[in-house]
């Protein structure tokens, strides 16, 4: 189903490229944002527009959407999973991290890479701890490899 | 005229460089007498930028994240400073951008992708045309909702992209052999 949307807001979702959407959800208007926060939340609307709303709402960094974000997630597809992490990782929250780390062993490596660069946008010591692991234990070499570029120093 | 490019397909992206290239001819050469030119092709095995994480495709001020910075370092060195990148996508599932980090021109197309898109990326790198409203034009968004295909460029779009320094005359390219 497609979402029902004010014109400024819908021309944004189906421009060719993010501008526009990124452009209006760092403007933070209070209807705009509402509007994503229900299109994110709502399993009846077509997975492109979830996925762009879950990643607007990282963009605008929007902390009053972590447990819609939360609730959505376990079913969700990958793609859009992928979009909420990456949008929890902007949104950097300590709430935001603890659902981060839940999904560090999704069966999906692409959603792990997002939970990597999440994590490392995120940057808590709790969250370097999970990027330390991963680099050591992810079945997959390339997140290794990922996680260890992110991990810093001692 | 030739517009001389470096196409870099990323393993896992659904690419149809051929028929692209053949689009862009297409408007390309009958509005502005330039044809693009494919000077290298590369497929690169790197799963990591099957997937862009991307914050805005912005012209000023666009932010450049490490996949980004990862992904148009590739394709470098090899007789233009033009890249095209094939993707699965950004994160949020868009068609394709042409915010590129300094220095390194380029755009890139998703899965998403209309046939119009790989021309209509091209034409915000070379020429550095924005979008306009008509939907008969190249630079209309969605490309996917162009109408009375094959899509136009204006004398005024043409003209930005004759000024780009990419261009190459083929005379000048004889005489240099």
């Amino acid at each position: 189903m497609k979402p029902n949307m004010e014109p400024e807001l819908q021309a944004a979702f189906e421009a060719e490229e993010s501008g526009a959407l990124s452009a209006l959800a760092r403007k933070g208007r209070a209807e705009h944002v509402e509007s994503l926060r229900e299109i994110a939340a709502d399993p009846s609307v077509d997975a492109e527009y979830r996925r762009k709303a879950l990643w607007a709402l990282g963009v605008a960094e929007d902390h009053e959407s972590v447990p819609r974000i939360e609730s959505a997630l376990p079913e969700l597809e990958p793609r859009e999973r992928m979009a909420a992490i990456d949008a929890l990782g902007r949104i950097g929250t300590a709430p935001a991290l603890a659902v981060v780390e839940r999904y560090a062993d999704d069966p999906s490596p692409q959603v792990r890479k997002f939970v990597v660069e999440a994590l490392d946008r995120i940057g808590a010591p709790e969250a370097r701890a999970t990027l330390r692991s991963m680099a050591a234990e992810d079945p997959e070499g390339w997140i290794r490899s990922l996680a260890s570029e992110r991990v810093p120093e001692r | 005229m030739i517009i001389p490019i470096v196409i870099v397909v990323i393993e896992g992206a659904d690419e149809d460089v051929d028929g692209d290239v053949q689009r862009a001819d297409q408007v390309w050469s009958s509005e502005s007498g330039i044809f693009v030119d494919v000077v290298a092709r590369l497929t690169v095995d790197r799963p990591a930028l099957q997937i862009l994480s991307q914050t805005d495709c912005s012209g000023a001020g666009h932010v450049v994240s490490a996949d980004e910075d990862e992904l148009f370092d590739l394709g470098r060195g090899l007789g233009t400073d033009l890249v095209g990148y094939y993707i699965v996508g950004d994160v949020a599932g868009f068609a394709g951008c042409a915010a590129h980090p300094p220095g390194r021109r380029g755009f890139w197309v998703g899965d998403a992708a209309s046939p119009w898109t790989f021309g209509h990326e091209l034409g915000h790198v070379v020429g550095d045309n924005s979008h306009v409203s008509d939907s008969d034009n190249l630079m209309s968004t969605p490309t996917a909702n162009i109408t009375n295909p094959p899509p136009d460029l204006t004398a005024d779009q043409t003209a930005r992209i004759l000024d780009d320094p990419a261009l190459l005359c083929v005379s000048s390219i004889v005489l240099n052999l």
